[in-house]
């Protein structure tokens, strides 16, 4: 095993074990994000474990590389949920101006 | 040859509300206020958006209203407060105009006119028609990257489309729902008038730019006109 496969299984390691302790916290996250960086980061332990598996993926789907496949899958991965996190950023902005507005206008019919 | 009534008789007849969002116009919001109580607008509105000097209080000082943003929201965020004011208060009329002094008093009263005799629903005050000579380069590009943004998304070509002195009767008012926060609610409205099929004409305005109101920092520039095409582009 190389320096970078430690390294790599390390950060691994610590970012599920971080991911394990949001879900069994109060302060969780959506389901769908808790589910799918579970399961991203044991597919990395795995592969840094198990380097062969990759070999085995290549074959049963007939992929050339799967290495360049993984990696251009979890570029798309991440640009779509930057996505998601910009559109949620929106809403809590308009959500924001919203409460912001009604304390004004409250305010005002109190006084 | 027919009298042009005063502000005063025409408050008789419709409920007319001046709104002014304002951030940071201590200085010179009190004056405006003055000049607009001097003319005879008695209903008027003042959304202080988070200031850290004097507005609230010199607004107040002179008569005017005024309504807080706890936190900063933007001019788009303070006019979609002045037009919740507007709707929930029943007004016929709102006045939308600048607190810091650009916009005539006299251009106010030219464009309630225009909106109430040609009974237009959002009336439009231009700089480029009257003044684009002394615009300020700055303003002129945001401007036009305003327009042909408006244009792009909404269809419809404005030239003075991010001018934020404006007449909306009781239809508009009723019918606009701002949800940019920032300087796209210029082109936004717009954009809404011809959804609801309301009529929008533009009468020229003249503009005065003050030391005041160039040194200020916030407001249109060119920055904002790129932001401005990108968030209709990406909505």
């Amino acid at each position: 095993m190389d320096f970078i496969s430690v390294v790599l299984g390390l950060l691994s390691l610590i970012t599920l074990i971080y991911v394990l302790m949001i879900l069994t916290s109060k302060k969780r996250l959506p389901i769908f994000i808790e589910v799918f960086y579970v399961f991203a980061y044991f597919f990395i332990l795995l592969v840094v474990l198990f380097p062969s598996l990759l070999t085995i993926i290549e074959e049963s789907f007939g992929i050339t590389s799967a290495l360049n496949f993984i990696t251009y899958l979890s570029i798309f991965m991440a640009y779509f949920m930057i996505l998601l996190l910009f559109k949620r950023v929106e809403e809590q902005r308009a959500e924001i101006s919203k409460l912001v507005r009604e304390i004004a206008l409250k305010d005002k019919k109190e006084k | 040859m027919k009298k042009i009534p005063s502000i005063a008789e025409l408050s008789k007849e419709k409920k007319i509300l001046v709104g002014m969002p304002a951030f940071n116009e201590g200085p010179v919001i009190g004056n405006v206020v003055k000049h607009l109580k001097k003319k005879g607008f008695n209903n008027i509105l003042v959304v202080d958006d988070c200031s850290k000097d004097d507005t609230s209080l010199n607004a107040k000082k002179e008569g005017a209203s005024v309504l807080r943003h706890i936190i900063n929201r933007g001019a788009g965020g303070a006019t979609a407060t002045i037009i919740e004011y507007a709707k929930r208060n029943d007004y016929d009329y709102l006045i939308l105009m600048d607190s810091d002094g650009q916009h005539s008093v006299e251009d106010a009263k030219k464009l309630l006119l225009t909106s109430m005799k040609q009974k237009i629903s959002l009336v439009i005050g231009s700089r480029i028609k009257s003044d684009y000579k002394h615009m300020p380069l700055q303003r002129k590009i945001a401007n036009h990257i305003g327009s042909f943004a408006t244009w792009f998304v909404f269809g419809k070509y404005i030239l003075d489309s991010q001018s934020g002195f404006r007449v909306l009767d009781k239809k508009a008012i009723q019918s606009v729902k701002l949800s940019y926060d920032r300087f796209e609610f210029c082109s936004e409205m717009i954009g809404q008038a011809y959804e609801h099929n309301l009529s929008v004409i533009e009468v020229p305005i003249k503009v005065v730019y003050s030391e005041h109101s160039m040194n200020k920092g916030h407001g249109q520039n060119i920055a904002n006109g790129f932001t401005m095409l990108e968030r209709f582009l990406f909505k």
